[in-house]
């Protein structure tokens, strides 16, 4: 188990507030305007009784403020929304995908940044999501039927070889199987160890490794974690920038409350700029996440 | 992927066609790739710039989406995204229920039809509930036998 005061030290000023809140309690939504416009989902849920909230920084994105299980409606049901964590609709964003790309979302399960990427190409270019376990792509190819993708291709293989493929990408997405403590949840803090963190930190360099060999030389990699942990983003952000010639970038989304990457950890400074990563601060409404937004030079 | 083959023009007009006669639609298939699993009889469609792509050394899981399921007697069993394609245009074989019934519909419910256009007996309709489509039924003897796949039904 980690300290808190290792928490203390990553948090800084907002230590107190995240400690005292249950995190992402407050549940998000985000229109899949594959199937419907915003405008009338908008309608459809208010009709209903449902009481919403858009996100400040994304017009698709909705804040539900009323009780309600998303997970069980009809328009979930017909793929009109998508229920995903607001903090998990920022890769994507960063990512900006345009239509007629090729994209790769190395680590996609269950969808919901795939589904998301595919709605802001307008179903055009391609899209390939994989993932390597079975039963994980069982729920990403549900999502992307349900959520109608046209132009997704799942593969099952390990994120850390697919360069092997010989396959290269206008644009990939890492978004890297972590220790998830953006959650705050004391059941994934207890279980998170130094030991587990470098087990991790070494699988998700292979994995940037990997992705940064498929990218095409004007290409974006986007790298994100739902860790509040330097040991999985900062330190692999310094990883990609000397050993991966990845360039870290200003990352600007208009109306997006963020806290920059951390400048030092344990003591010693980051040679990099690994500042122009973007930390997501956990909150009731928000997951903590860590977003980073690299070209190749 | 296996058992899968990808439809040239003529085998895509051809599912056009058990379209047209079943629903009244021109739903055209021509922009689309479309798969069609021989022993299933399943059919799949997806975006034709994947084509453009060289796959050979993926480990290719899926392409694109589930569209429906052909049937004896050159019939058609839509699944909720194919109806939502479909039935935008759709003139044979459509029946709308109410906003009562949408609810048990949508919980695997068989309901009854408030109002039907051409609709066959023992035959698939598009299901219709205002400006949603909902997926495709049976008619049998004026009533909808649900039809939805356990993973798009939610229960109460």
């Amino acid at each position: 188990m980690l300290s808190l005061e290792r928490y203390k030290k990553i948090l800084g000023k907002n230590f107190d507030s995240v400690s005292k809140c249950f995190v992402a309690s407050q549940k998000s939504i985000r229109t899949n305007t594959i199937k419907v416009p915003t405008e009338v989902l908008e309608k459809k849920l208010e009709n209903k009784g449902w009481k919403i909230e858009k996100l400040p920084f994304y017009v698709n994105g909705f804040f539900l403020t009323s009780n309600d299980n998303p997970s069980k409606s009809i328009e979930h049901s017909l793929g009109y929304y998508f229920v995903q964590n607001a903090s998990s609709m920022i890769p994507p964003l960063v990512l900006d995908p345009q239509k007629g790309e090729i994209i790769l979302d190395i680590a996609a399960s269950p969808g919901a940044k795939t589904t998301q990427i595919a709605m802001m190409m307008e179903n055009r270019g391609v899209i390939i999501a994989n993932d390597v376990r079975y039963e994980r792509l069982k729920a990403l190819r549900g999502n992307i039927q349900r959520c109608g993708v046209l132009n997704a291709v799942v593969t099952k293989m390990w994120g850390e070889t697919y360069h092997n493929s010989g396959m290269k990408f206008d644009k990939i997405l890492v978004d890297a199987p972590c220790s998830a403590t953006g959650l705050f949840s004391p059941r994934i803090l207890k279980t998170t160890s130094e030991r587990s963190l470098k087990i991790l930190g070494n699988i998700q360099k292979r994995i940037l490794y990997s992705a940064s060999k498929m990218l095409n030389e004007d290409g974006t990699l986007v790298y994100s974690t739902c860790s509040l942990e330097p040991e999985e983003n900062e330190e692999n952000i310094e990883f990609a920038e000397k050993k991966l010639n990845l360039n870290p970038e200003e990352i600007k989304i208009k109306g997006l409350d963020f806290e920059h990457g951390l400048n030092e950890w344990n003591n010693s400074k980051f040679k990099t700029e690994t500042s122009l990563s973007v930390r997501i601060v956990p909150t009731e409404k928000m997951e903590g996440f860590f977003i980073c937004k690299m070209s190749k030079y | 992927m296996q058992n899968e083959q990808i439809l040239n023009r003529k085998m895509t007009e051809e599912i056009e066609k058990i379209i047209d006669k079943n629903y009244g639609s021109e739903f055209s298939l021509r922009d689309y790739g479309v798969i069609l699993n021989n022993i299933e009889k399943k059919v799949k469609i997806f975006s034709k710039e994947i084509l453009d792509l060289n796959l050979s050394k993926l480990k290719v899981n899926s392409i694109g989406i589930y569209f429906g399921k052909l049937k004896a007697n050159d019939k058609i069993h839509l699944t909720i995204e194919g109806s939502q394609l479909v039935g935008r245009d759709a003139k044979k074989n459509v029946s709308t229920i109410s906003e009562e019934n949408a609810f048990p519909f949508m919980s695997g419910k068989d309901v009854f039809p408030e109002s039907c256009i051409e609709c066959e007996d023992h035959n698939f309709v598009i299901i219709k509930c205002g400006d949603d489509i909902m997926g495709t039924g049976l008619m049998q003897e004026g009533k909808i036998k649900n039809l939805l796949p356990k993973s798009r039904k939610f229960y109460i």
